[in-house]
C-alpha cells in the first residue's frame, strides 16, 4: 500500500467524522468519501437499537462503513458490532448452496429449483396426511419486516394454519403482554429522545452497557453533562451497567416485583404520588374489578422496605432512595430488557413498572416514559407490528378477533373464513409438539425456521432437539449452527447488505436498507424463498412479489402491509419506500400519512395524529373528548384509561432448595475487545477465558473450594453444563451467572435453563433456575473459540 | 489494514496532555479540535479489529478522556484478504464473550 492511500484514508475518515459532530477541519481531503463507489444508505444489523448507518460499496464489495450523523437513535456513532458486519458478509463459512439430507446423513448440493421442490412436495404430503396445521413457522426478530410479513401471510392465508411464531417470544413476549394490558396496545409511549429530558434514569434487568451500547452512550453523555440526574440499577449482578450508577438495587432473582410495590409504597406513604394524573388518566385494578386509591395502599402495606429487604436482599434504604428519586426528579424514565421479560411472571414485572409511571404521573410528558428496549434488531418492526406470531394478524390485532380476522381476509382478497380464528401453539408448545410421522402424540410433523437457532437458544434443549431431529426440518440461514446440525433442508440466505429492506427498532422506527451489494454464492433473500414456496405449492397470487429484482419484491410487500395496517394505532401509511430512501432517520409510527413527521409520543393530544386519525376512529370504535391533554385510547373499555395493576407477589418457578441451592441466571455479555466504557478492565482475563464461563461469588467459591479457572458442572434437574470459574463480586452470594451464547455442547447453558413459561406471554423463564454445582477439575484451556463450520458436523 | 475516523472526548482544559499522550500512540493522528475544546478528530489505524479495539480502550483509560466514539470504519483490505483466502476472520465479537473489567462497586 502507498504511502499517498494511506494517508488519503486517514484523511478521508477523519474528514467524515469530523464533519458528523461539525468540527471543520484545516486540511480537508480532497474526497471525503473513503475511497468508496458509493454510500448506502441502511440499518445496523445487530441489537434493538436501530443505529443508521451508511454502507461503503467499491466494486461490489462492501468495504466501509458510518454512522449516519442525522439518525435519531446513534447520531452518527456506531459500536463495534454495527463495524464489524464485514466480518459475517465475507466469512468463509457463509452457506453458499441448498443442500439436502441424504440416507447416510451428509449433505448434498442441489439446485434452488431442486429443492424447493423437495420442500413444497413434503409440506404437501404433510398437509394431505396430517392436516394444515402440520406444518410450522419459526422465524425471528432479526429476519426483515417483508420477510415475516410474508411468512406470515403464506401460512395464515395460505395454509390457513397460524402455527406461526418466532423468537421474540423467547425476548419480548412479556414486554408486549404489558403494554397490551396496561395500556391497550403493544410499543413505548415514548422514545430514546427522552433520555436527554430525563432527571432520573431507572434501569431494570437491563446490562444496557453491554447489550445497547450506543443506549448506554447516550444515558452516560446525559449523565455526564448533567450530574443532578440520578442513575438507578436494578439488577441481581453488578453489570458494567452500574458505573454510572448512583444507587445499585441488588435483588434474587425474580423477587423485584416486591421491590417495585415496596417502592410504590414508599411514594404514597409521602405523597409524592400523583393523584390528579391518576384519577384523570389510570384504573386500579386486578382484571376482575377496580379498587379506589385506599384499596391499593391497603394491598400495598406489607410491602415495607424491611420486610421486602428480608425477601429480595435489596436494602429497604436503597427502596427508599430510589423511591424518592424516581417520584421526586420531575422527569423519570425506566428502561428494561429481558431481565424483567424472561420470566414466568414478566408480565406482572411489566405492569409494576408502568404502576411507578401511572402513580406518579412520569408518562406522557418529555423525559418520562416506561420503555422496553429490544433485543433484536427487527422484533418489534417485523414481529411484533406484522403480528407473526401464533395468536396474532397484521397490525398487533389478535386473530381472534372476527372483525379484524374479516378486514385482513377482504385485504388479502381471501375468502371469508379462511383464515383460522383459533391462535395456533406458542413457541415451547410448538417445540414440544413437534416430532416425526411415527410419533403420533406429536401433530406437527415439518417446520421452516427462518434467521434463528432453536437447537441453541431453546430452553431445557434436552426436550426439544428429538422433535427437532425427527420431524422434517428447513434451515433458512447465513451460517452453519447447531439447528442445521438436525436439518433435511439447508437454505443458504443472503445478508441483509446484500437483499435490503425495513427494520423497525424499539422505538417504534422504521428505517429501510437499500441492497448494496449481490448476496455470496447461490444465497437468496429470505423473502425471495417464502414468495418461491407459495409459487411452488400454487399460491402466487396470495404472494406476488416473486421477481428476481429483490428491491421491487421488498417494496411490494412493504405496500401492501402498510395499506392492511393503514387504520391501526401502528399506521406506517406515510411511511412508503420512496420516503423510506429519503428519509434520513427512519419514520416513527404512528405515521398516517406522507406528510407527517412521525411520531415522538404516544397519547398526546398535540403529538399523537391518531386524535384526529378517522379512519382509525371509526375501524375501532373510538372517541376522544376534546378536553384530556393525554388519552389512552386503546384502552379496553373506552375510557381512555391504562391499568395500574394489583399484581399479588410471586416469586421465581424455581426457587433454590437444599439439593439445588443456587440462583443461576443467564445472559447476554459484550465480545470482550468492544469499545464500551470500560476504563478498568483486566485483559489478561478476557484472554484467559473467551468463551463460556459461570461467575460465582468469592464466598462461594471457598465453601466449594473452587478457584478462578477450575471447570465446575452446573447441574439443574433438566441439564447439566461444564464451564470454567471466574470468581468475581459481580453478582451476590447465591447467585450464579453464565452467558448463553456458546457454541460448544459442553457449555451451552440452555440445557440448564427452564422452560416454565409466564401464563400470560408464553415466555420462558430463561432467566432463573436452582441448581447445584460441583467442581470437576481444576483450569482446562477451554479457549477454543468453537464455532461450528462444517455443515455436515453432528449436532 | 483498518483506518476508523473518531470522535475523543475530553475534560475541559486538558487537551494539551490529552494531544500529547495521542501523540505516543502508534496509529493515532490527531486531525482537528472543536472549538470548545472539548472534542478532538482523530484517525486511527490498526493492523486488525482486534488491535483497533486496544488502541481504544488505551485511549479511553486516559484520565482526561470521557468517552471515544467511532463514526467511520474503512476495512477494504480485511475484505481482500479474507476473499483472498489470506485470513478467516474471528467470529467471536457476536458470540458474546465476557469482558472483564473491575468494577467499582465491588468495593462498596
Amino acid at each position: 500500500m502507498s504511502i499517498s492511500r494511506r494517508n488519503f484514508l486517514k484523511v478521508s475518515v477523519a474528514t467524515a467524522a469530523a464533519a458528523s459532530v461539525g468540527i471543520s477541519l484545516p486540511k480537508k481531503a480532497e474526497a471525503a468519501g473513503a475511497d468508496v463507489d458509493k454510500w448506502v444508505k441502511g440499518a445496523c444489523r445487530f441489537c434493538g437499537t436501530g443505529c443508521c448507518v451508511y454502507i461503503g460499496v467499491k466494486e461490489g464489495k462492501v468495504i466501509a462503513i458510518k454512522g449516519n450523523p442525522e439518525a435519531k437513535t446513534n447520531f452518527g456513532f456506531l459500536c463495534v458490532k454495527g463495524f464489524l458486519a464485514y466480518k459475517c458478509m465475507y466469512h468463509p463459512d457463509r452457506l453458499k448452496d441448498t443442500m439436502i439430507r441424504q440416507k447416510d446423513g451428509t449433505f448434498q448440493k442441489v439446485s434452488w429449483d431442486k429443492a424447493l421442490k423437495h420442500v413444497t412436495d413434503k409440506f404437501k404430503s404433510l398437509h394431505s396426511k396430517y392436516g394444515k396445521d402440520a406444518v410450522a413457522y419459526y422465524g425471528s426478530g432479526q429476519a426483515m419486516t417483508e420477510e415475516s410479513y410474508t411468512f406470515n401471510k403464506l401460512f395464515k392465508g395460505g395454509f390457513r394454519s397460524n402455527m406461526v411464531e418466532g423468537n421474540p417470544r423467547l425476548c419480548m413476549a412479556s414486554a408486549v403482554g404489558g403494554y397490551i394490558s396496561t395500556f391497550g396496545s403493544d410499543e413505548p409511549v415514548g422514545s430514546y429522545a427522552d433520555i436527554e429530558y430525563s432527571k432520573c434514569i431507572f434501569l431494570v434487568g437491563s446490562n444496557t452497557s453491554e447489550c445497547h451500547p450506543i443506549i448506554f452512550r447516550r444515558i452516560m453523555r446525559h449523565k455526564l453533562k448533567n450530574p443532578d440526574v440520578k442513575i438507578i440499577v436494578c439488577e441481581p449482578r453488578k453489570t458494567s451497567t452500574a458505573k454510572i450508577a448512583d444507587l445499585w438495587l441488588p435483588v434474587d432473582p425474580g423477587t423485584d416485583l416486591a421491590v417495585f410495590h415496596s417502592m410504590a409504597k414508599v411514594i404514597f406513604d409521602n405523597n409524592w404520588h400523583d393523584e390528579k394524573f391518576m384519577n384523570e388518566n389510570a384504573r386500579i385494578t386486578n382484571g376482575k374489578e377496580t379498587f379506589d386509591l385506599a384499596a391499593y395502599k391497603e394491598f400495598l402495606k406489607d410491602f415495607t422496605p424491611e420486610k421486602v429487604e428480608k425477601l429480595t436482599r435489596c436494602p429497604a434504604e436503597n427502596i427508599r432512595k430510589a423511591a424518592e428519586w424516581f417520584a421526586t426528579s420531575g422527569a423519570s424514565m425506566s428502561l428494561w430488557t429481558m431481565g424483567l421479560n424472561q420470566r414466568t411472571k414478566g408480565v406482572w414485572a411489566n405492569n409494576l413498572m408502568h404502576n411507578l409511571h401511572l402513580i406518579t404521573g412520569n408518562i406522557c410528558k418529555p423525559g418520562a416514559d416506561p420503555f422496553s428496549l429490544t433485543g433484536q434488531p427487527n422484533a418489534c418492526g417485523g414481529v411484533r407490528e406484522t403480528g407473526t406470531l401464533c395468536h396474532l394478524l397484521p397490525g398487533t390485532k389478535p386473530v381472534a378477533n372476527s372483525k379484524w380476522r374479516a378486514h385482513i381476509e377482504k385485504e388479502w382478497e381471501l375468502a371469508s373464513g379462511t383464515i383460522d380464528p383459533k391462535p395456533g401453539f406458542h413457541t415451547m408448545k410448538m417445540f414440544d409438539s413437534l416430532g416425526g410421522e411415527e410419533s403420533a402424540d406429536k401433530p406437527i410433523k415439518g417446520m421452516i425456521t427462518c434467521t434463528t437457532n432453536p437447537a441453541q437458544s431453546l430452553p431445557n434443549l434436552n426436550k426439544y432437539i428429538k422433535g427437532m431431529q425427527d420431524s422434517f426440518l428447513v434451515v433458512i440461514d447465513i451460517f452453519p449452527t447447531r439447528t442445521t446440525q438436525l436439518a433435511d433442508v439447508v437454505l443458504p440466505a443472503a445478508f441483509i447488505y446484500e437483499k435490503g429492506g425495513v427494520y423497525g427498532c424499539s422505538e417504534r422506527r422504521s428505517q429501510l436498507t437499500e441492497k448494496c451489494v449481490e448476496p455470496v454464492g447461490n444465497a437468496k433473500p429470505d423473502a425471495w424463498i417464502a414468495a418461491q414456496i407459495a409459487k411452488y405449492m400454487g399460491l402466487e397470487k396470495l404472494i406476488p412479489w416473486n421477481s428476481d429484482d429483490q428491491m421491487k419484491n421488498n417494496e411490494m410487500a412493504w405496500a401492501e402491509y402498510i395499506r392492511v395496517t393503514k387504520d391501526t394505532d401502528h399506521t406506517l401509511e406515510g411511511a412508503t419506500y420512496d420516503r423510506l430512501k429519503r428519509e434520513p432517520a427512519g419514520l416513527q409510527w404512528p405515521c398516517p400519512s406522507t406528510d407527517h413527521p412521525g411520531t415522538y409520543k404516544r397519547y398526546v393530544r398535540g403529538m399523537d395524529p391518531m386524535f384526529e386519525h378517522a379512519g382509525f376512529k371509526a375501524k375501532f370504535g373510538v372517541t376522544m373528548p376534546t378536553d384530556r391533554a393525554s388519552y389512552f385510547y386503546m384502552d379496553k373499555k373506552g375510557e381512555g384509561k391504562a391499568n395500574i395493576w394489583l399484581r399479588p407477589y410471586a416469586g421465581p418457578a424455581e426457587a433454590p432448595s437444599a439439593e439445588y441451592p443456587f440462583y443461576l441466571t443467564t445472559g447476554r455479555v459484550i465480545e470482550q475487545w468492544h469499545t464500551g466504557t470500560m476504563t478498568m478492565r483486566i485483559p489478561e482475563i478476557a484472554r484467559a477465558h473467551p468463551n463460556g464461563y459461570l461467575e460465582i461469588h468469592p464466598d462461594d467459591a471457598k465453601k466449594y473450594g473452587i478457584v478462578a479457572g477450575d471447570m465446575v458442572e452446573v447441574t439443574s434437574i433438566r441439564g447439566k453444563s461444564v464451564l470454567p470459574a471466574v470468581v468475581t463480586k459481580a453478582s451476590l452470594p447465591g447467585i450464579l451467572f453464565v452467558p448463553m451464547h456458546d457454541q460448544q455442547m459442553d457449555r451451552m447453558i440452555n440445557f440448564v435453563c427452564n422452560d416454565a413459561v409466564d401464563p400470560g406471554s408464553k415466555e420462558p423463564e430463561f432467566k432463573i433456575a436452582a441448581v447445584q454445582i460441583k467442581k470437576i477439575s481444576g483450569p482446562v484451556n477451554v479457549a477454543d473459540k468453537y464455532i461450528i463450520s462444517d455443515i455436515n458436523s453432528s449436532f | 489494514m483498518i483506518y476508523s475516523g473518531s470522535i475523543v472526548f475530553i475534560e475541559p482544559d486538558c487537551l494539551e496532555e490529552v494531544s500529547e499522550m495521542l501523540d505516543d500512540l502508534q496509529g493515532v493522528d490527531i486531525h482537528g479540535v472543536s472549538k470548545d475544546k472539548k472534542q478532538l478528530v482523530v484517525s486511527i489505524e490498526a493492523e486488525s479489529d482486534e488491535l483497533l479495539e486496544e488502541l481504544s480502550r488505551k485511549i479511553k483509560s486516559f484520565e482526561p478522556v470521557l468517552d471515544i466514539g467511532h463514526h467511520v470504519m474503512h476495512f477494504e483490505d480485511e475484505v481482500d484478504n479474507i476473499l483472498q483466502g489470506k485470513k478467516i476472520p474471528d467470529l467471536k465479537g457476536f458470540q458474546r464473550s465476557r469482558r472483564r473489567e473491575k468494577n467499582p462497586l465491588d468495593a462498596v
